[in-house]
């Protein structure tokens, strides 16, 4: 996860060495789903990575969630208003909602919760500047302050790291090691040497019992996911959405969704000749985005922009004039996560097409955890990267630009931008902040910090026996797995034995 | 052929077009109830596109997928239908699958366009450009697709609800005009029962009859019946007249002889030229045959007095049984025994008139019989013959024209031949004959023949 932008590696085959569970037989089946990587944190306000999204989201609720379709709706809030200047935002808890622990959910530990977002500690903090002040009225009201009235505000909440945590419980040193939450699925265990997460079925769910009774979250490589899926062994590979054309879709369902990402390469303006605007924009240009995009990825979306389709913002295009420059003499490096499935072709592609233009370009295949590094430290001079979004809103992608901000990956200094975007968030008029919006994208397109290669479109696939399985159009971490059920007549749950 | 009433004619001649005309109708009218059903459901998701297009045209030129998959969402609660929102023949939005985003539009085969609705098999279609301030956004279009069956089942409810109302409203109708001609015949009857009661009783006050031309059918009938009963009191004084001409007739017939007899009696008591014995015998023959003719004109004579006759058509077994009945509460001791051949003969007559001929046979007949009268009633060809039978000593068939002529004397004062000459005289004025012959009880079997209907 980088500031600003959900930043995730769809295709990583992490480089170890299946250790196929062995399931001892059970009173009822386990759900299995396959997961690229253990959560690097199970604290919401800590994680910066899809899966530790993911799994969070299973474990915890927080007020609001999304529906498929990204409508909000209530999750322990049971209503919400706004005042009219639009910075007071007042919830009523449901009743009866329960943590895992039996203990009742109040709005002193949503106060709490959402309190720690804001603390130094937090690496969320930047989606939660918008609030002033935060106060549990009584057992189930909660009263959140805005500095400027934010529409987005709500989506922020019902993203996956507005989290609610008991309060009286999060001091236990031991808290986030045997986590406990108010979500549909209670954590029982984390198997380090097997890799995997289990959890059950949170028999007081607010919602309901979930219908699968045991889940197991198990890591693995994109590869060793397909084989136990292919035997049989894993119901759910929907943390790979996998190109139309696979075959392991003839032995399960297909479940198709875009999904709210856009795949870029990120230019880093403080490395040369990234540095040069012009330089920039003629690289821009120069990579073979359609042709990358139909040979790897054939049935993604073509990318507009920045934005994702379907998002305020996507439709902002902008031409940009490079017929005067000339590709710099430097060399230029693009980093590739290696564990791309065809990371190889992808660096013959590119480095052949722009080697035909004049351009010096090396694409290096390096581990995913060095490539995160190198993001991190903005060592890289161009890198491939996927950007999710966390809410829908164009808010969180351009938050990556704005100058003070320190995951801006690029480096990117605009004091035009920067106003754009305070601006736009106190603006409660749609269309005014939309004009905003697309003012500061189209500043972002003409510096040219971002190559946008694709939005992809997810191809979920689930076991036949998998039900009741709706994707999100936002990311595969607001999945509600709470309303998947698993056919009683399937047992998939003969499961890998070693 | 079998003859029906009036009413069933009618209403049967009726019937076919009663229920093609209510079928017909029912037909028409839940046909256009159901396509105004149907046009107005699928014109109000039409309009209801139409009306949420500006909105719709400002959600796409924001981009905004969440808001408009929210919009879409709710039109298609309320339309009961799937919506999509293609731009660019590309789902931008769509109400039932997020898998077809930002795929290619793939529209349900239709068969037939209705105005801006296109029917398919399973399916009804209908598409809105969207527009905003009436300029049309490029190639943005909102299918509103709806189930054919569920969107067919209300028109087909319509359809039915208006189809069985009509049917019940013309079965009501259908009701109501039987009723209607029922008492629209209801004259007629009157005019029937009427006419009827005119036939039998002669009763001719009734309601007046609303219906003109039954009126003066009614008044055609009455004055035909009086005309008839007029013609009748002619034809019975005319008869009266010429029996009375005939009784004249037959008494100056009948006593021609004896008043010859008396002339030459008289003659043969003074003609000195016969012998004493037979001038006193003639002498003492005079005063008997002056008594005899005095007893026929006095016998003529009440005969003669008689109130005239009324021949109505009536049942003649009826008057012989009140004869029977009359005479039988004054003997006991003889047996009256009666066969009828029918027990409805339908002769004209008059009831009083003959009933009185047939107590003075039955009387005789009792007095003469030892033990048993036999009456019975006979029908051979256009006559009806009456017998009054006994098992007496019978009558010396030389002296009973005597006695029909009442010339006649018995041993009951004349009253034999007073009797057998009113009954002749009876059966006479009614066309018939009074014939004697011995019966085979042995005793006297007088015959009365009359004409039949």
């Amino acid at each position: 996860m980088f500031s600003g932008g959900r930043l995730l590696f769809l295709v990583i085959a992490i480089g170890f060495i299946i250790q196929s569970p062995s399931y001892a037989q059970s009173p009822s089946p386990a759900y299995v789903k396959a997961i690229y990587s253990l959560p690097l944190s199970l604290d919401p306000i800590k994680m910066n990575d899809t899966a530790s999204l993911a799994v969070g989201n299973l474990i915890y609720d927080g007020l609001l969630k999304f529906s498929p379709s990204l409508k909000i709706e209530g999750a322990l809030a049971e209503s919400w208003s706004t005042s009219k200047d639009g910075k007071t935002l007042t919830f009523k808890l449901k009743k009866n909602i329960y943590f895992h622990n039996g203990d009742p959910v109040t709005a002193a530990d949503a106060e709490f919760s959402l309190k720690r977002a804001l603390s130094s500690e937090s690496t969320v903090r930047k989606f939660y500047d918008s609030i002033k002040e935060i106060r549990s009225v009584n057992d189930s009201t909660l009263v959140i302050e805005l500095n400027f009235p934010f529409p987005p505000f709500l989506s922020v909440l019902a993203g996956a790291t507005a989290k609610v945590l008991p309060k009286n419980k999060v001091s236990d040193p031991n808290f986030f090691s045997s986590p406990i939450g108010s979500g549909a699925f209670r954590f029982t265990s984390l198997d380090s040497k097997k890799k995997e997460i289990n959890l059950v079925a949170f028999e007081k769910y607010h919602s309901g019992m979930p219908k699968i009774s045991r889940m197991i979250l198990k890591e693995t490589t994109e590869d060793e996911a397909l084989k136990l899926a292919r035997t049989g062994k894993i119901h759910d590979l929907a943390n790979w959405p996998l190109t139309e054309s696979d075959s392991i879709f003839s032995l399960g369902k297909k479940i198709s969704s875009p999904v709210a990402s856009t795949w870029i390469i990120g230019l880093n303006t403080h490395k040369a000749p990234f540095n040069k605007l012009k330089i920039r924009q003629l690289f821009k240009v120069s990579i073979p985005v359609d042709e990358f995009r139909k040979t790897f990825y054939p049935d993604s979306i073509k990318a507009n922009g920045y934005v994702p389709n379907g998002l305020t913002g996507s439709q902002v295009k902008v031409e940009l004039k490079v017929s005067d420059i000339r590709p710099p003499k430097e060399k230029i490096t693009i980093a590739i996560p290696r564990e791309l499935a065809r990371g190889q072709e992808m660096k013959e592609m590119i480095e052949k097409a722009m080697t035909s233009k004049g351009w010096k370009v090396e694409v290096n295949l390096i581990p995913w955890d060095q490539l995160m590094e190198g993001y991190s430290k903005k060592l890289h001079q161009a890198f491939l990267v996927a950007m999710n979004m966390d809410y829908p809103d164009a808010d969180f992608l351009l938050k990556n630009f704005e100058s003070d901000n320190p995951d801006n990956f690029s480096g990117l200094k605009n004091s035009k931008i920067d106003l754009l975007l305070k601006t736009s968030r106190a603006t409660q008029d749609r269309k005014q902040r939309e004009t905003y919006y697309k003012e500061a994208l189209r500043l972002i397109e003409e510096s040219a910090v971002t190559v946008n290669l694709f939005h992809p479109r997810a191809n979920y696939w689930v076991s036949k026996c998998v039900q009741n399985f709706i994707p999100n159009i936002l990311s595969d971490v607001y999945i509600d797995y709470s309303k998947v059920a698993l056919a009683s007549d399937c047992e998939t749950n003969k499961v890998v034995q070693q | 052929m079998k003859s029906m009433s009036l009413f069933k004619h009618v209403n049967s001649s009726l019937n076919p077009y009663r229920w093609a005309i209510s079928v017909l109708a029912a037909v028409l009218i839940s046909g256009l109830f159901a396509g105004i059903s149907l046009e107005s459901r699928l014109d109000t998701d039409k309009k209801m596109a139409e009306s949420l297009a500006p909105y719709l045209a400002t959600l796409i030129e924001s981009s905004d997928r969440p808001e408009l998959l929210r919009v879409l969402q709710s039109i298609a609660e309320a339309t009961k239908s799937d919506v999509v929102l293609t731009q660019d023949e590309t789902v931008f939005a769509s109400s039932r699958s997020l898998e077809e985003l930002d795929r290619k539009f793939i529209k349900p085969k239709t068969f037939v366009r209705f105005f801006d609705i296109d029917f398919g098999n399973n399916e009804i279609v209908t598409t809105t450009n969207i527009k905003k301030s009436g300029q049309s956004l490029e190639d943005s279009k909102v299918y509103i697709i709806s189930p054919l069956l569920p969107s067919m089942e209300s028109t087909l409810g319509i359809f039915l609800g208006a189809f069985v109302a009509s049917i019940l409203i013309s079965l009501f109708s259908a009701r109501q005009m039987r009723k209607a001609i029922k008492k629209a015949l209801r004259p007629m009857d009157q005019l029937h029962a009427e006419i009827e009661g005119m036939i039998t009783d002669g009763h001719l006050e009734s309601e007046p009859i609303q219906i003109r031309e039954l009126e003066e059918i009614r008044n055609t009938v009455r004055s035909t019946k009086t005309a008839l009963d007029n013609a009748k009191d002619q034809l019975a004084e005319t008869k009266a007249k010429k029996l009375s001409s005939d009784a004249y007739k037959r008494l100056i017939h009948d006593l021609h002889n004896p008043v010859s007899a008396l002339r030459q009696m008289a003659s043969l008591a003074h003609d000195e030229t016969q012998d004493l014995e037979t001038q006193t015998e003639a002498a003492n023959s005079i005063p008997r045959l002056a008594d005899q003719i005095l007893s026929q004109v006095t016998s003529a004579k009440k005969n003669l007095e008689q109130e005239p006759i009324a021949l109505r058509d009536l049942n003649i077994v009826d008057c012989i049984k009140d004869g029977i009945r009359q005479v039988q509460t004054l003997e006991n001791f003889k047996s009256i025994s009666a066969s009828f051949q029918d027990e409805h003969i339908t002769v004209p007559h008059d009831p009083l008139l003959l009933k009185r001929a047939i107590v003075n046979l039955l009387e005789n007949g009792i007095e003469a019989a030892k033990s048993r009268v036999r009456v019975s009633v006979l029908r051979n060809d256009n006559n009806t013959i009456i017998k009054v039978c006994d098992d007496g000593a019978g009558m010396d068939e030389t002296k009973v024209p005597v006695y029909l002529q009442g010339r006649g004397q018995s041993g009951k004062a004349n009253r034999q031949a007073f009797g057998l000459s009113s009954t002749n005289h009876i059966v006479r004025s009614h066309g018939g004959k009074l014939i004697y012959r011995k019966s085979d009880l042995g005793g006297s079997s007088f015959e009365i023949r009359l004409g039949v209907i």
